[in-house]
């Protein structure tokens, strides 16, 4: 298997991805576990309670594994993330997985149709406005296109997301406003996380494409006749899908910081509710479990796209 | 002992296995007031030789000396003195001169890093001075380089290389990206000055008609390697080396078109892996022919044989 | 440095207001500093001033924009909050700025070894979603102003050090940098004078940028509750109030809303245009540029009547070009790249145009292959192929045609093959499309033209790609590309000159054997003039987009007419030259194509020239039996 091309590929890929997958988590985890510390005042004070008494502070500390060796916490804490456990709320005491698992797949459902938007809409956005604009045809479109694009960026997603709970749920009642009760919930969370990425993608995949419109080889398949579909198709496409599928991964970690505002916004139960609540709150574990959780995603998706991009270059295969 | 001197110089990329040794145990000697021509093709090394002469690309192996005094052990500021006596002229000017410094501030700027205690206005002179000599007007002092043509721009690079009063210049394919008819006013310049100052020229082109023109001593390199030196009229008229001879066939002749030109067979190896023992043996016409000394070639280093004062071929079939 | 340049600052300012997008920019960010100036000072009283009973209300005369729930003016509020939210903007990015550009320059300036370290460490910040890091730098320090700004300044330092690593890196491999370290320029004066200007450029868009999200950031932050704290108001707290009465009284969101917005749009604006304007290609120098040659008729037409055409023997030409003219618009009048040029290929011969950069050989190229792009025009009063007007409307008819009797090959090959395709599609590709060959069948073919042009074990290399190749391969791919579908004509610009002189040689046989072969003819386009000689019958030479000669090979060896082309031929060093004498120039410049000069395009340069040459275009006509030349003095019988 590792003397064919795809093999030997895909072996590349796949050390490359494990390599850089470690080293981040071990900073990540290095991170979490420090955030506790890092905050000036006593935990277990905190915990405890004001009106606690010092005895019952250093039974909270001894309870929490505070009174240890700070090498000592680290490798509890890794142990236990190995275990799947990340600790209990200081407010509610209930098992920090739980509150993860209760609320990831609320945050998953909503990433996802967010993703599924953006890629579905501004690959042929872009390639639309790529084919009129080539060699400055339609400067009216051109500007119009770009301004466009960058006032979307320009908005704030909690912004939009306002507008669009506005428009759509009060004044139109078309949508429902808040929470996750039917299925059509998601439609404007959706929306309100995707719009900015939506508009981003789509002026580089139009910039990508403009780029490789003007690339000698695209000459060549207009001397060969081709006809312009094949071109675009053929020729064009699998020279812009690596540009595209980079800023895509890219961009999905933006998305993820995208639904932590706006859940907030339309109090959907996910994650990102739970983490500003966790914030408010000072309830560390709850916090450090949700960043973790949520920095792991964005570095497995973005080691996914690096891993596929080396995959579908013909160039990376070396010798 | 006057000259420059480049002794079995090595420059080598990288290291350890994928370390790409571009020039092998190189050596030319270039003197006073006269031109060392040098040839070759893709991967021949000569333009890494030519970095590794002024300290621009790590030299491995060898030293070069000007007038006696080392240059390649030399440190810190005793280095920088000495390195200005060896000056460069790239390819292309668009690329070599700094598209936001004026053409007088460009070459005020070598004035002012060999002599930092001239005071403006006699740099400005200096500059001046300079210009008229390459025989741009000092009016050009205010232009900026993409104002230039290029002619005119490879005029600013010699006047810059000539700022640091340098006796020898290494012209880097100078004149290859330039019309015929510019070409023909550079090489012009070239020799005048050469002429009222002394200057030592090592002459770099792919174009051996231009080099034939140019040059007193001509060396051939092949992959790393110099397999011939000698005197101009002998290297065109007679030379000894088989890839001297396919390349001299090779060179489309303005006034005596060839019907049939020997065809060497195969590509240039990859420089990364040259062959063993003498690296022009896979596709030597000779060798081919004769299996007794295809069995030297392939496994030894072929000797330096000294046919005159001035002519050495590195072959096994010499002499 | 002469007294008379301008600072840098004038030089920018021309070209930054001549774009369009500039002013309005301009202005809304002039009266953004106003507002943050003036405006607490106007209105920090007003914006404080609660007033329950008039809580709530829309615009009125008293209130513009109408009061919050506090009855708080919101047109006052407005105003006053910009100046925290810009301030706040513009530490956080300047924190970025300064951290992000220190570490991209030290990486970009150290060992290989740490270099690899540090490029890789950024990857992996940046891969970190920025509000996440700033969410979490927010949970340490606790909640407001101070945190808020460090967060989103540590959270966007890694996209400014990534920025400025890679622009210094690639100008870290221009070649003014190593010229300057040959000089022996110190690494400050290097850093100073070099590297920073140079991409300075990209950094302008990218602080500009990031003020715009920085805003958004401290917003957003401000709007979890994380950032601005109460009584202290930015836009964004301002926003989390009016949130929450937002179906009451939309306006107290939708200002602060607005404003981000316009403040965001404005700072890209302004920054892309400033960028712009800093680059070096739209500066002049002090003085005036030198006078130019007046220019008369722009296109140059000539005066005669139709030209004497060379074929005589009456057999039809393969191709068959009259009056061909390429024009391409611009702002001060049309650039005509090929003026009004006629000539004819016959079936099987070989034919060469030579000329300099400027001659307009490659446009001459373009339009006879039906490629010449938007904006340019084709004109020409008969252009045939085979019989077959190249000029007719119908593109998707001529397509089939020119895809099967056409083949092009061009300058550099590797740029020429896509990187994406095996070499196997690309070279069946004009089969599979014009003949409906089957891949199968069509890949059997591709292997057999590779075999022709003399690539090894062509049946192997069929999978490969097209880095996979070496230059002079891939040359010959491009061949065996064109001779897919048999072609009558092959129209090959610069074939040789990215490739070396043996593998030159090469290319040159294997066309030569084609023509042989196929009896295809070869239209050869290059400035070195040894190629042509080594394979062309017949030479055309071109100057400033017209034909000045038009001569077989043995009399332009020999003896050319026109004296551009005798000049050319002198100032070529040739391996059987004279060394001791210098080689001939000609004197001033080619003419700029937007401004051809009345009368003969080489008069300015000529050393025979006469009155009449400035005045009239002298057309192309016989000399003597194939041989044309356009120039009054040639044509003048000898004394």
């Amino acid at each position: 298997m590792a003397s064919t091309r795809w093999g030997r590929a895909a072996a590349l890929a796949l050390r490359r991805a494990a390599a850089s997958l470690a080293s981040v988590l071990a900073a990540l985890m290095l991170a979490c576990f420090l955030l506790v510390h890092l905050v000036p005042g006593d935990p277990a004070l905190r915990v405890a309670g004001l009106d606690a008494t010092p005895e019952d502070v250093a039974n909270v500390r001894h309870t929490l594994g505070l009174d240890l060796p700070l090498s000592q916490q680290f490798v509890n804490y890794v142990t236990g993330i190995a275990r799947l456990d990340f600790g209990k709320s200081f407010v509610t005491r209930e098992p920090v997985v739980q509150v993860i698992a209760d609320r990831l797949p609320k945050t998953l459902e909503l990433a996802t149709a967010a993703m599924l938007l953006v890629m579905g809409a501004s690959l042929p956005l872009g390639m639309v406005a790529a084919a009129l604009t080539h060699d400055d045809r339609n400067r009216f479109f051109d500007v119009a296109f770009t301004a466009a694009t960058s006032a979307m960026s320009a908005l704030p997603n909690f912004l939009s997301a306002t507008f669009l709970a506005f428009f759509f749920a009060v004044w139109l009642r078309w949508l429902p406003a808040a929470g996750a009760i039917e299925w059509s919930s998601v439609i404007l969370p959706a929306v309100a996380v995707g719009l900015r990425p939506l508009a981003e993608l789509a002026r580089i995949v139009r910039v990508e494409m403009l780029n490789a419109l003007a690339q000698d080889y695209v000459r060549t398949a207009r001397g060969k006749r081709v006809p312009q579909w094949l071109i675009y198709l053929r020729h064009v496409l699998p020279n812009v899908l690596t540009g595209a599928l980079t800023i895509g991964g890219l961009l999905f970690a933006g998305l993820i910081a995208g639904t932590v505002v706006v859940e907030n916004v339309f109090a959907w139960p996910g994650l990102g509710t739970a983490l500003v609540q966790g914030i408010l709150a000072r309830d560390y574990p709850v916090v450090q479990g949700i960043t973790l959780l949520l920095g792991f995603a964005v570095v497995t998706v973005n080691t996914s796209v690096d891993a596929a991009l080396t995959f579908l270059d013909p160039r990376a295969v070396k010798r | 002992m006057s000259g420059l001197m480049v002794e079995a110089l090595a420059v080598r990329y990288g290291s350890g296995r994928h370390a790409l040794a571009a020039v092998d145990r190189a050596s030319l000697a270039v003197a006073d007031g006269q031109t060392h021509g040098l040839v070759g093709e893709s991967g021949s090394g000569k333009s890494s030789l030519a970095r590794g002469i002024v300290g621009l690309a790590h030299t491995a192996a060898g030293r070069v000396l000007l007038d006696g005094a080392d240059l390649t052990n030399a440190r810190g500021a005793r280095a920088r003195t000495l390195r200005r006596g060896v000056q460069i002229v790239f390819q292309n000017p668009r690329g070599s001169l700094n598209p936001r410094m004026t053409v007088g501030e460009i070459v005020a700027e070598a004035i002012l890093v060999h002599r930092p205690a001239v005071r403006a206005g006699d740099r400005e002179a200096a500059v001046a001075a300079l210009l008229e000599l390459v025989g741009l007007g000092a009016a050009a002092a205010e232009r900026f380089p993409h104002q230039l043509s290029g002619g005119q721009g490879q005029r600013v690079a010699i006047a810059r290389a000539l700022a640091t009063e340098a006796r020898f210049v290494i012209l880097d394919e100078v004149t290859s990206a330039l019309d015929v008819s510019v070409q023909a006013n550079i090489l012009n310049l070239l020799r005048r000055l050469q002429r009222e100052r002394g200057l030592g020229f090592l002459f770099i082109s792919h174009d051996l008609a231009v080099v034939r023109y140019m040059s007193d001593v001509v060396s051939v390199m092949y992959l790393g390697r110099i397999v011939e030196t000698g005197p101009v009229a002998t290297l065109f008229t007679d030379p000894r080396h088989p890839y001297t001879r396919t390349l001299m066939e090779a060179v489309p002749r303005v006034a005596m078109p060839t019907g049939r030109t020997l065809r060497l067979a195969g590509e240039i190896p990859d420089p990364r892996f040259p062959p063993p023992g003498c690296r022009f043996h896979t596709r030597c016409p000779l060798a081919s022919r004769d299996a007794a000394l295809m069995a030297r070639c392939r496994s030894v280093e072929p000797p330096s044989v000294r046919l005159t004062e001035r002519h050495v071929v590195h072959c096994h079939a010499a002499g | 440095m002469s007294r008379r340049r301008r600072s840098p600052t004038l030089q920018t300012a021309r070209p930054f207001f001549r774009a369009a997008s500039a002013w309005p920019a301009a202005a809304v960010l002039g009266l953004l500093l106003c507002l943050v100036v003036a405006g607490p000072e106007l209105w920090g009283a007003a914006a404080l001033k609660t007033s329950i009973m008039r809580s709530g209300e829309g615009p009125s005369a008293d209130f513009l924009l109408g009061t919050d729930r506090l009855g708080r003016d919101l047109l006052a509020r407005t105003v006053t909050a910009s100046r925290l939210s810009l301030g706040l903007a513009l530490a956080a990015t300047a924190i970025a700025g300064v951290l992000g550009v220190s570490l991209g320059i030290t990486i970009a300036f150290a060992t290989p070894r740490l270099q690899a370290a540090g490029l890789r460490l950024i990857e992996v910040l940046l891969g970190f979603p920025g509000i996440l890091l700033a969410i979490f730098v927010t949970a340490i320090i606790g909640p407001g102003v101070e945190s808020s700004v460090l967060a989103i300044g540590i959270a966007f330092s890694p996209e400014f050090a990534r920025l400025a690593s890679t622009l210094a890196l690639s100008v870290g491999g221009r070649d003014y940098i190593a010229a300057a370290r040959v000089l022996g320029v110190g690494r400050v004066r290097l850093l100073r004078r070099h590297v920073l200007p140079n991409i300075a450029e990209t950094l302008t868009i990218a602080v500009f940028s990031t003020t715009g999200a920085a805003l958004i950031a401290i917003s957003s932050l401000s709007f979890l509750g994380l950032g601005v704290q109460p009584p202290r108001f930015d836009w964004g707290r301002m926003l989390v109030e009016g949130v929450e009465s937002f179906y009451a009284t939309p306006i107290a969101a939708l200002a602060p809303a607005t404003m981000i917005a316009t403040t965001g749009l404005a700072l890209g604006f302004f920054g892309e245009a400033l960028a712009r304007a800093m680059n070096p290609l739209l500066w002049s120098s002090a003085d005036a540029s030198e006078a130019d040659r007046e220019s008369g008729n722009a296109a140059g037409v000539t005066t005669a009547a139709r030209p004497d055409l060379t074929l005589s023997d009456g057999t039809p030409p393969l191709l068959d070009v009259d009056g061909l003219t390429v024009t391409f618009p611009a702002p001060r009048g049309d650039v005509v790249a090929v003026d009004n040029i006629d000539f004819r290929l016959a079936e099987r011969e070989i034919v060469g145009i030579v000329g300099e950069s400027g001659s307009g050989k490659t446009q001459t190229a373009l339009a006879i292959s039906r490629l010449v792009s938007y904006p340019g025009r084709v004109a020409a009063r008969r252009l045939t192929l085979a019989g077959r007007d190249l000029l007719a409307a119908d593109a998707r008819a001529l397509d089939r045609f020119l895809g099967t009797r056409l083949a092009l090959v061009f300058q550099d090959p590797m740029s020429s093959l896509n990187p994406a395709l095996s070499i196997g599609t690309q070279v069946a590709e004009p089969a599979v499309v014009h003949q409906r060959m089957r891949r199968d069948a069509a890949l059997l073919r591709a292997g057999e033209r590779m075999g022709e042009v003399h690539i090894p074990r062509p049946e192997d290399r069929l999978a490969q790609y097209p880095h996979e190749f070496s230059g002079g391969m891939q040359q010959r791919a491009m061949i065996a590309m064109g001779l897919m579908n048999d072609p009558a004509l092959i129209v090959a610009d610069e074939p040789t000159t990215a490739l070396d002189v043996t593998i030159q040689a090469q290319v040159i046989e294997v066309l030569r054997e084609i023509n042989r072969r196929h009896r295809t003819a070869i239209l050869l386009i290059s400035h070195n003039i040894g190629v042509i000689a080594g394979i062309c019958s017949r030479v055309l030479v071109m100057y400033a987009g017209r034909i000045v000669e038009d001569v077989s090979l043995a009399t332009l060896l020999v003896g050319p007419a026109h004296p551009y082309t005798r000049a050319l031929m002198a100032s070529v060093p040739d391996v059987a030259a004279d060394r001791e004498q210098p080689l001939q120039t000609i004197a001033g410049q080619p003419p700029d194509p937007g401004r051809l000069p009345q009368g003969c395009v080489f008069a300015p340069r000529c050393d025979l020239v006469r009155a009449r040459c400035r005045t009239d275009a002298p057309p192309l006509v016989a000399l003597a039996p194939r041989h044309r030349v356009a120039c009054w003095v040639a044509h003048e019988p000898a004394p």
